[in-house]
């Protein structure tokens, strides 16, 4: 993906977001808030025209983890009284899924990601050395 | 008047009453002193505009870290979350959890753009970012406007939070506490400057994660434990009518899907347009310091948001089961937890983090604000001043808007007050993070596409707000009905506006050391 194949998907999802707000449609709104926020963080990822593989593989994860967390948690709460049928740690199964999965798990995660693989996609010494010839220029 | 065998839950009553009071003003006496103490360390360090502005672009990782917790939760998730919690039920807290990604997407999206580009020019406020990538005079200049008055304005709202607070321990009125927390904000913020307010940050960051974790404990066992909470609230009779109770507990509360999402997307997103924010990687020692940053945000910002969390849902436990009335304001959640249910050394140590970290939002703030009015507006309008006058009238302007800032917070109506919550995350989300965000990940990007994209983001999402709490007619009749919620609206607006426009008018000329960066 180039940056401007990346611009291009934004500008998509950003149209279809303002149609479910629109609309009142928060099914179309869970599947485009996801994916706006993971195309800003593949667009920014983008080294010298391309995105690495291992970096990339790592944001298409955590996309699915929180795109899929969110459609269960929805999908819980259709049926109100399912809300507490089953708990997880004292918590309905629903809101143990956005405290440990959606909000902790992502965020350790995610950040994690981008600690592991900050020597070799985001910023590597290679990169560095060519940013700094190119601005001594 | 409440059953005589319930708790009190009038903050009034409650702080006459409480044997406790005086170490809570002692503990909260001695966090304030510690406070100064780094206001005159810094003020030391601080010789040049740069150290002034940017810390003299030397702090570390667990600095950056901390700062960028502190900063990007303020008073807002110890006060107004826990609140906001008790009123609505977990949905609430899709304001906090975004942190899982807002400092993945901070750090991944501008972080590594700001730091370069500071390597490369000598680059001390967003505007002057804008500036360079652009190379257009009206953006910056519209930018620096934005970030001055929406920053004025904003901290109005932060000042009146912080004199509730320091009114509470002091047992004075609030307007006191308005005016007294403005003077130490300024001791520290007009001598010390950005280097003040990072290590008030990181002192304040360090403090409340640990004040959170006991905090934390207390809160599940005032509530009988999380079972005990949970099944309390989900089968109150008085929430029985169309199933609130269970919908209180769920991952969404009692608020519309779209609202708690456009919460979570506006402050994930919304992130890379907080100047406060943006501004602090320009200060970083070197690129290599980026790499643990955003993990280290994260932990402290789980810690403080599962606090809000107990506390909220523990709170309204009490309150369903008869042993606490019904709060007075759903704010004073917190206060009247702290009072009831646990020491008081924590709640000392609580107040001083309340206060402290709206005081450090307060120096960031006005210390952007300072940069606003002395370098980037006179450089937009081709007027540069010397480092020593940047730095000499920077201080003047720091203390003006204090001034001015107090002056709002203690002469509005609640209207007023209202109003001038209108000018915080939402209006920088929409009118500077595509510009920031797209700015310098895509060489498409033009300066009449950011210059209509801010124009549009700032109008936009001030106009919808004003509409929405005035009662506008024409908001009202036409935009009310449509379930959107402003920011995130105003935030696509602007998005669609900078990519559309930028298509269809004239490339910039990128200077290459600028190209480098994007490259990046």
């Amino acid at each position: 993906m180039n940056q401007n194949k990346g611009v291009f998907v934004i500008l998509g999802v950003t149209i279809l977001m303002l149609v479910a707000q629109v609309t009142k449609n928060y099914m179309l709104f869970a599947y485009t808030m996801p994916t706006l926020i993971f195309s800003f963080i593949f667009l920014g990822s983008i080294t010298k025209n391309k995105i690495p593989k291992i970096l990339a593989a790592g944001w298409v994860v955590m996309y699915f983890v929180v795109l899929i967390s969110l459609l269960t948690m929805i999908n819980i709460v259709q049926v109100p009284e399912n809300i507490t049928a089953d708990l997880v740690f004292g918590l309905p199964k629903a809101t143990a899924i956005l405290l440990g999965v959606f909000w902790a798990f992502t965020g350790l995660a995610t950040t994690a990601i981008y600690a592991f693989r900050f020597d070799k996609d985001i910023l590597s010494e290679e990169t560095m050395e060519e940013f700094k010839n190119k601005i001594k220029k | 008047m409440g059953n005589n065998s319930m708790l009190s839950s009038d903050p009034g009553i409650l702080l006459k009453d409480y044997t406790g009071m005086t170490t809570v003003g002692i503990v909260v006496s001695f966090f304030f002193v510690i406070v100064l103490a780094i206001g005159i360390w810094a003020t030391r360090k601080t010789k040049s505009s740069s150290e002034f502005f940017a810390a003299g672009k030397q702090i570390g990782t667990i600095a950056l870290a901390l700062a960028a917790f502190s900063s990007t939760l303020s008073g807002f998730l110890f006060v107004g979350a826990p609140g906001l919690i008790y009123s609505i039920g977990t949905g609430a807290l899709w304001l906090t959890i975004s942190t899982s990604l807002a400092f993945t997407v901070l750090w991944v999206v501008v972080g590594k753009k700001m730091r370069l580009l500071a390597e490369a020019r000598d680059i001390l406020t967003v505007p002057d970012a804008i500036e360079a990538r652009f190379k257009s005079k009206p953006a910056s200049f519209i930018a620096a406007v934005a970030i001055l008055v929406g920053v004025v304005l904003y901290l109005a709202t932060q000042l009146l939070a912080m004199g509730v607070v320091i009114g509470y321990v002091f047992n004075f009125d609030y307007k006191y506490g308005v005016i007294i927390g403005m003077i130490i904000t300024l001791v520290y913020a007009v001598g010390g400057g950005m280097l003040a307010g990072i290590y008030t940050d990181v002192f304040q960051g360090i403090i409340m994660a640990l004040a959170s974790l006991f905090i934390i404990g207390f809160a599940i066992t005032a509530g009988g434990g999380l079972e005990n909470i949970t099944m309390t609230i989900a089968s109150s009779p008085a929430l029985a009518e169309g199933s609130i109770g269970q919908k209180f507990v769920g991952p969404f509360g009692a608020a519309p899907y779209t609202l708690v999402m456009s919460w979570f997307l506006l402050f994930a997103l919304g992130v890379i347009g907080q100047p406060h924010l943006v501004h602090k990687f320009f200060m970083i020692k070197d690129t290599r310091k980026l790499k643990m940053g955003a993990f280290l945000s994260t932990v402290p910002s789980i810690i403080a948001g599962v606090l809000a969390f107990v506390v909220g849902m523990s709170v309204k436990s009490l309150v369903l089961s008869g042993q606490l009335e019904p709060l007075v304001k759903a704010d004073d959640a917190i206060v009247v937890f702290l009072l009831h249910f646990t020491t008081p050394v924590l709640t000392g140590i609580a107040f001083a983090g309340i206060a402290s970290a709206i005081m450090s939002t307060a120096d960031s703030f006005i210390n952007i604000a300072s940069a606003a009015a002395v370098r980037d507006i006179p450089k937009s309008l081709n007027k540069v001043l010397s480092e020593k006058q940047e730095l000499y009238y920077g201080r003047i302007v720091s203390v003006v808007c204090g001034v001015i800032s107090v002056v709002l917070a203690l002469s509005l109506s609640d209207e007023g007050i209202a109003i001038l919550g209108a000018f915080g995350w939402g209006t920088f989300a929409a009118a500077l993070s595509p510009t920031i965000g797209l700015g310098f990940n895509w060489k498409g990007a033009t300066k009449t596409g950011v210059i209509v994209s801010m124009c549009a983001g700032l109008i936009g999402a001030i106009s919808l707000e004003l509409g929405k709490i005035l009662g506008m007619s024409w908001y009202v009749d036409n935009i009310a009905g449509l379930g959107i919620y402003n920011g995130v609206f105003a935030f696509c607006i602007s998005l669609i506006l900078l990519i559309v426009v930028s298509l269809f008018t004239e490339k910039c000329d990128i200077d290459s050391d600028v190209e480098a960066v994007i490259d990046c």
